[in-house]
């Protein structure tokens, strides 16, 4: 604030900002979410030994480090 | 940091790099001037007073501190980089007035457009200033090596300078994006006092226009036509002279006027000022029933550099978005 004082006057107090009458305010548009995470590019692996209850057709939640196993076969190939 | 604000945080890590149609890079410089005690943890967790304040001698000359941020690509992330730092640190930057935010352009420009860069600034803010000369002084103000004078806007005094942000040249149809700013490492701040987002996007709106007009960018048309309008509405109130004035301090002697600098910015307040008094009379005959308006009479200064402003920033953004669907098809 600038106290402005003439002698004999009561001095007066000038603001040193004042709102710009024109500007009508804009919200900025904010994230609310984090973003989401990079994809995992590496397939998770599966334990050895694990029967995995789907359906024939569904062998991709296999492991395919290892080579399947009786179980797994005959999911995979209804053998 | 991301525990207070996950989202922004997110936010200004992804799109730090990432320059939105073609606007320039925002550098951002926070001179507190109370204490400085709310910065005590971020600055410790940035390695220390040290590390990151000690080194940096420039400041504004009643501040206690100076932190100088990390550069961006685009104003919208400058502003979630300040927002991050209020969270963190509990206490407002925006319309602070014990924080004075100095906004960084990559670019000199020239006595001519840094005295638009500063007028526009002025003008298109959501708040108006008055000044004492006083609040423009750093401890640059009348360095031997690098005297920058007391003035609203400021150059660089050559230290470091992050290049890696595109930089948007050809002209039409041929535009072509460097991955670095054609800058070694000039730069035209602009020292707000205390500022708000509006601000900070309308320095990188104007900043942009400028620079590409005086370094021949792709924005060069575009800048040159706003260059040309801003000098038309001066002249049309009168205020051409004071483009004129030394708005920055060169390497001309000629621009080690500070005084001359501040009868100008003094001559824009009191236009300023006076033009909020004549809006508010307009409103209140209004409201009274009163028709009166001088026939021919401009819509204000006010009022037309807010329409200016919005002109180009939509035109800018209409522009770049004419370009991606061109590229697309």
């Amino acid at each position: 604030m600038i106290r402005a004082h003439q002698p004999g006057s009561e001095p007066i107090d000038i603001p040193e900002t004042i709102p710009n009458p024109v500007v009508v305010p804009k919200p900025v548009p904010a994230p609310t979410e984090p973003a989401p995470k990079e994809p995992v590019r590496t397939p998770e692996k599966v334990p050895q030994n694990v029967f995995v209850p789907a359906k024939a057709g569904a062998s991709f939640f296999i492991s395919p480090t290892h080579p399947p196993n009786t179980f797994e076969r005959r999911l995979a190939g209804g053998a | 940091m991301h525990g207070h604000a996950p989202a922004k945080v997110d936010a200004v890590s992804l799109h730090r790099r990432r320059v939105e149609h073609g606007r320039l890079s925002v550098g951002l410089k926070i001179h507190c001037l109370g204490d400085g005690s709310q910065f005590s943890t971020l600055v410790e967790g940035l390695g220390g007073a040290q590390k990151i304040l000690d080194i940096n001698y420039y400041k504004h000359s009643r501040a206690s501190l100076c932190l100088v941020l990390p550069p961006v690509g685009n104003a919208r992330s400058a502003m979630f980089l300040l927002e991050c730092i209020e969270h963190f640190i509990g206490s407002a930057l925006f319309s602070n007035p014990e924080i004075q935010i100095q906004v960084c352009s990559p670019g000199r420009l020239d006595a001519r457009r840094s005295a638009l860069l500063a007028i526009g600034f002025y003008l298109g803010s959501d708040t108006l200033r008055r000044y004492i000369l006083g609040d423009l002084a750093t401890s640059f103000a009348k360095n031997p090596y690098y005297p920058r004078g007391r003035r609203l806007v400021l150059y660089d005094a050559e230290g470091d300078f992050d290049r890696n942000f595109d930089w948007w040249k050809g002209s039409g149809k041929h535009r072509l994006v460097e991955p670095q700013l054609p800058f070694d490492n000039g730069r035209s701040d602009l020292l707000t006092g205390s500022s708000s987002r509006l601000d900070i996007q309308n320095i990188n709106l104007l900043a942009t226009l400028l620079v590409h007009a005086q370094y021949q960018g792709y924005w060069n048309q575009l800048g040159m036509q706003f260059q040309e309008e801003m000098e038309t509405l001066l002249e049309r109130h009168i205020l051409n002279g004071l483009v004129d004035a030394p708005w920055v301090r060169t390497d001309d002697p000629e621009s080690d006027d500070d005084d001359r600098f501040f009868a100008a910015l003094q001559e824009l307040v009191a236009y300023a000022f006076e033009e909020t008094v004549r809006i508010k009379q307009k409103k209140s005959h209004f409201f009274q029933g009163w028709r009166e308006i001088p026939t021919g009479s401009s819509r204000g200064i006010l009022q037309e550099v807010q329409s200016l402003l919005e002109k180009y920033r939509s035109e800018l953004v209409r522009q770049s978005r004419l370009l991606d669907q061109e590229g697309r098809t």
